[in-house]
Formats: structure tokens, C-alpha cells, sequence
């Protein structure tokens, strides 16, 4: 997870949200200010793949990085406060998650009817075929929705953010020992249903 | 038998665990070097290998879009400045650890369960207290409020002064070992009472800052 974090040129963001001293205060504000730049625009993404809502992910962004301030955290390392943030991230989506299916049970909210029944019949995309690669990207975001929101999340940290089983254990909860087992399910769950719509690693030769 | 390699296997091929090479795949495919030949012959031949730099594929390419995606809603002002969210976090002040998550609320867990103790104990100090006094009531033998009220306070007066003499006997001489007074049930039920009421005074605060 360093590439990102590149911006912050390898230095911890130390933040310390109490911290009353002006030129500390001043410092702080920059490196967070540079930590925002480098992990926003991902974390957006991250965000916006796990709960499938352009909005939702704005605000879970924002509360995410406002949280990660009133924590009082101190990062060891722009890795360290790059997982953590992500920590932050995933509980908020897992609150939001819960809340939902209060609301639901409860009848306050109907569910969100699925939007790909007038989705056309994949096809083969050739290489440097635009409109190819975006009904791709359409169907793997819609194999995505399907997935259980854990499952959504354990690929995007592999694959995407590049975490290691350790971070990934740490930003969702989950045991170090078990993260390879559990990736490697989520990915044949993915690749079931990509292959129920006509996609998989031998079509797409 | 043939090889899971062969084309004519590779749509039947299915993986049924994760590969052992499946780390050295995916830190080639995050770094910027080439990819080692027996490792591309490797992916070339393992289903699972195969699946995973095709997926990694998939999603980087999603990750491209959604990431150009946030720079526009970003450009469009729909997001806080770093500026303000900094402005923002610092306007309350208190730091509160609860709003990071189910690891740190786990970690108050025992704190929790020791208010929570507190408070029972000083339900349970004012249930005892009741039926002592109805009790009295009952008997009929003395009349209910001054009665009980003067051996309350008195009981607890003895118990205060009993538990304020084993503290201070037992701060000077905690070698000693020295604690008379700290067993008898007057100060029990004075420490009882103490704690009840810092307990609550503590359940107070902390739901009166939550609010």
C-alpha cells in the first residue's frame, strides 16, 4: 500500500488532532492535508465498490477521514496510518450496512430493485475496444454488487490496494491465517458469476 | 492424463484452492519489473494463477475509472477540503476514541462492564436500604421514618468514620497490614454506598458528554 502513499515522501503523518502548539498544529495540518491528497481519490474508489453508491461513498469519505482525526491516532508509518484510515473506512460501511438492514426489516426503506435487466448480452471485448471495456467494467460491477460485502472488500484490498494478508486482517477484523483462504473464495465467487455472464480469463484471450 | 494447460481443459478447469505461488503472482504484478519466465509459465499453467491476473486485471481497470470518477466529483466541490475537515475535527475539542470503531469499543468493553457492576451496586445498596426500611415498617416495633432514618445515618456515620480510619491506618502502615475496622459490615455497606454513588456520578457524566 506504499505507492500511494508516495506523496507523503515516506514521512508518517503524525497527526495529533489535541495538540494545542501552533507551529505542531500548523505542521500537522499539512501532512494530513498531503495525506488526504494521496489516499482520498482510492479510498473514494474503495468506498464507492463496496457500498455501490456514488453519494454514500462522498459522505463515508468525509466521516471517515473526520473520525480518523478525533481518534487521536499516531501513525508509525504512512502504511500504518494508510490501514488504519482503511480500518475507519470499512467500520463505517459495515455500520451503514447494519443500519440498512435494520431499516429494511423494519420496512422504512424498500430494497434498491437491480438496475441489469435491460443490460445487453456480453460479448468478446477485443483489445482497444472502448465501448468493449466499459460494458466489461459494467458487468464486473454488477458481479461486484452481488458479492457479499466482506467478499467486495477482501478483493479490492488484494488486488487494487495491493494490502498484505496483515493489513488486510487488520482493516477487516478477520484472522491473518485465514485472509489467503478467504480471498482465494471470494475470487472464485467473482469469477462464477463474470462466467455466467460470458467472461473469463480463457474468454477474454 | 492432460495438463490443465492445454486450451481444450481451460474452460473446464475449475481451482479448487488457493495456489502457493498466488503471493509471488500478485507482488509481480504490483511492482513495475518484469515477470521472472518460470513464473509466467507457472500462471500459464495454474487455474488459479490465471483467474487472479485476469481478475487483477479486471479490477485495476475499475480502479482506474473510479479513482478518475473521484477526481470529478472532487473537482466538483462535492467533498471537504482537507482544510475544513481538519477545522472541523478540531471544533469539539475532546478526543473521543469511541467513533473509531468495534476495536476500540472492545477495548472499553471492561470499562463498560465495571460502570455497569457500579450501577447494580448502587441499585442493589437503595433496594436493601427499602427493605430494611419496610421491614421495620412491618414489625411495627418503631415508627417508620425517624426511627429508621436515625439508625441509617447512624449505621453510616460509623461505617465512614470505620473505613476512613482502615484507609488511613492502612496508607501509613500498608506494611503492617494493619485494617481494623475495614471488615465490619458498617464499613462494608459504607464502601458500598460510596461506590454506588461515584458509580452513578460516573454513568451520569458519561451519558450527559455522550449527549
Amino acid at each position: 500500500m506504499n505507492a500511494a502513499t508516495a506523496e507523503l515522501g515516506g514521512v508518517a503523518p503524525s497527526l495529533d488532532p489535541v495538540s494545542g502548539d501552533g507551529v505542531e498544529e500548523a505542521g500537522g495540518q499539512e501532512a494530513f492535508a498531503a495525506f488526504h491528497r494521496a489516499t482520498a481519490r482510492p479510498l473514494w474508489a474503495y468506498l464507492m465498490r463496496s457500498s455501490g453508491d456514488p453519494d454514500l461513498a462522498d459522505d463515508l469519505l468525509q466521516e471517515a477521514y473526520y473520525r480518523y482525526l478525533r481518534s487521536g491516532f499516531t501513525a508509525e508509518s504512512d502504511a500504518h496510518a494508510r490501514s488504519y484510515l482503511y480500518r475507519v473506512a470499512t467500520n463505517l460501511l459495515r455500520d451503514y450496512g447494519r443500519h440498512r438492514t435494520v431499516q429494511r426489516r423494519s420496512g422504512e426503506v424498500e430494497p434498491r430493485p437491480p438496475t441489469d435487466d435491460a443490460a445487453p448480452a456480453p460479448q468478446a471485448v477485443a483489445p482497444g475496444d472502448p465501448a468493449g471495456a466499459a460494458q466489461q467494467r459494467r458487468d464486473l460491477e454488477r458481479c461486484m454488487a452481488e458479492l457479499e460485502p466482506r467478499d467486495r472488500r477482501l478483493l479490492w484490498l488484494a488486488h487494487v490496494e495491493g494490502a498484505s494478508h496483515r493489513e488486510m486482517a487488520a482493516i477487516l477484523e478477520v484472522a491473518e491465517a485465514s485472509v489467503r483462504v478467504l480471498v482465494f473464495r471470494a475470487r472464485q465467487r467473482l469469477v462464477a458469476r463474470l462466467r455466467e455472464r460470458g467472461l473469463g480469463p480463457e474468454e477474454s484471450r | 492424463m492432460r495438463e490443465p494447460n492445454q486450451p481444450e481443459n481451460r474452460a473446464m478447469t475449475q481451482p479448487a484452492e488457493p495456489c502457493p505461488r498466488e503471493g509471488d503472482v500478485l507482488h509481480a504484478l504490483e511492482s513495475p519489473r518484469k515477470m521472472e519466465m518460470s513464473l509466467v509459465r507457472h500462471v500459464e499453467g495454474c487455474p488459479a494463477c490465471r483467474e487472479t491476473v485476469w481478475l487483477h486485471g479486471l479490477l485495476a481497470q475499475d480502479a482506474g475509472a473510479l479513482e478518475a470518477k473521484a477526481a470529478r466529483r472532487q473537482a466538483a466541490g462535492r467533498w471537504r477540503t482537507p482544510a475544513a475537515l481538519w477545522t472541523l475535527a478540531h471544533r469539539h475539542g475532546a478526543v473521543r476514541p469511541e467513533a473509531v470503531g468495534g476495536s476500540v469499543r472492545r477495548a472499553l468493553l471492561p470499562i463498560r462492564v465495571v460502570e455497569g457492576l457500579g450501577g447494580l451496586l448502587a441499585v442493589l445498596a437503595v433496594l436493601w436500604g427499602l427493605i430494611r426500611g419496610l421491614s421495620a415498617a412491618a414489625s411495627g416495633a418503631v415508627p417508620l421514618l425517624s426511627e429508621w432514618g436515625r439508625r441509617a445515618s447512624e449505621t453510616l456515620a460509623r461505617g465512614f468514620a470505620e473505613l476512613g480510619e482502615a484507609l488511613a491506618t492502612s496508607a501509613t502502615a500498608s506494611m503492617a497490614g494493619s485494617t481494623a475496622g475495614a471488615g465490619s459490615p458498617e464499613a462494608v455497606m459504607a464502601l458500598v454506598v460510596l461506590l454506588g454513588v461515584a458509580a452513578l456520578a460516573v454513568g451520569l457524566w458519561h451519558g450527559w458528554s455522550e449527549a
